[in-house]
């Protein structure tokens, strides 16, 4: 039985000294652009440049004309909301500080507790 | 025409006749504009000051269809200019390599001065105003949800303290 290694040399046979030639070369290089390439592709990238600005500009439009009504309009009813729910948990914790056992009571009664007794003492 | 690229000014005086020629409507149609002030040194503040008088409060006009920058040093700036400490913060976008337009870059050129003559005529008195509101609203959106954030912090926190 012959393993993979063995047959991964037989397979090299023969391209070994093609394969030492061009073992410091690097592999497929990029073609070098000439100076004609380069030029239609800065003309390119012009033109896609003016294309984005002109859509940017549409959008600018549209939002002039259309969209800056209705942009802020459900921003004043979500401040609304907003507000009312922060008048809620903050009732909450009023509640929760306020019971006998409270964690504010409690760490006061320490704090009180710990300063009177001093005097006292 | 000339193609709607980044250019920028050195502010070498700043008496209030030269900044309203800096200010000028027609390079700020162009394409966006940046204000050198780093050569004014000390007087970088006092130009700051002069530039938000003259521009008052058409500030958004200063930013449609192109925005209007700042290039200075100074750090603890509170107004409503926009400030950039280098260059490289700049948008992308507008910085191209300037050149002679051909035929078909120069018909989407007339394209684009027709629309920015359309919105240079949008930010009016009635449309700044709007966007104003829209951002005090917006920061008061963003305050009140800061605040909800904390406050449902402080909540959890009772409510797992007290079982």
């Amino acid at each position: 039985m012959t393993n993979k290694k063995d047959i991964a040399d037989d397979d090299l046979k023969g391209f070994e000294e093609l394969l030492q030639d061009n073992k410091d070369q690097k592999f497929m290089q990029a073609p070098q652009k000439n100076k004609k390439q380069k030029e239609a592709e800065s003309g390119l990238e012009l033109i896609t440049f003016l294309e984005e600005e002109s859509i940017r500009l549409d959008k600018l439009v549209d939002f002039f004309d259309h969209k800056i009504d209705k942009s802020f309009a459900q921003t004043q009813q979500l401040v609304e909301n907003q507000k009312a729910q922060n008048a809620k948990i903050r009732e909450s914790i009023l509640e929760i500080l306020s019971q006998n056992q409270s964690p504010l009571l409690k760490s006061l009664g320490e704090i009180f507790d710990h300063h009177f007794k001093n005097i006292q003492d | 025409m000339a193609l709607p690229l980044l250019r920028e000014i050195i502010v070498e005086q700043i008496t209030p006749t030269k900044i309203v020629e800096y200010l000028n409507a027609k390079s700020l149609q162009q394409g966006p504009l940046v204000m050198n002030l780093l050569g004014l040194d000390r007087l970088q503040y006092k130009a700051l000051k002069m530039f938000e008088e003259a521009i008052g409060r058409d500030m958004l006009k200063y930013k449609f269809p192109y925005g209007l920058y700042f290039l200075s040093d100074i750090k603890d700036y509170r107004g409503k200019l926009i400030i950039i400490s280098d260059k490289s913060h700049l948008p992308e976008f507008f910085r191209k390599k300037d050149k002679k337009p051909n035929v078909k870059e120069s018909q989407l050129l007339a394209k684009i001065e027709l629309k920015k003559l359309k919105i240079s005529t949008a930010p009016s008195r009635e449309n700044l105003k709007k966007i104003d509101n829209g951002a005090t609203v917006y920061k008061e959106l963003y305050l009140n949800s800061q605040e909800g954030n904390f406050l449902e912090y402080i909540h959890e926190k009772l409510m797992k303290k007290v079982r």
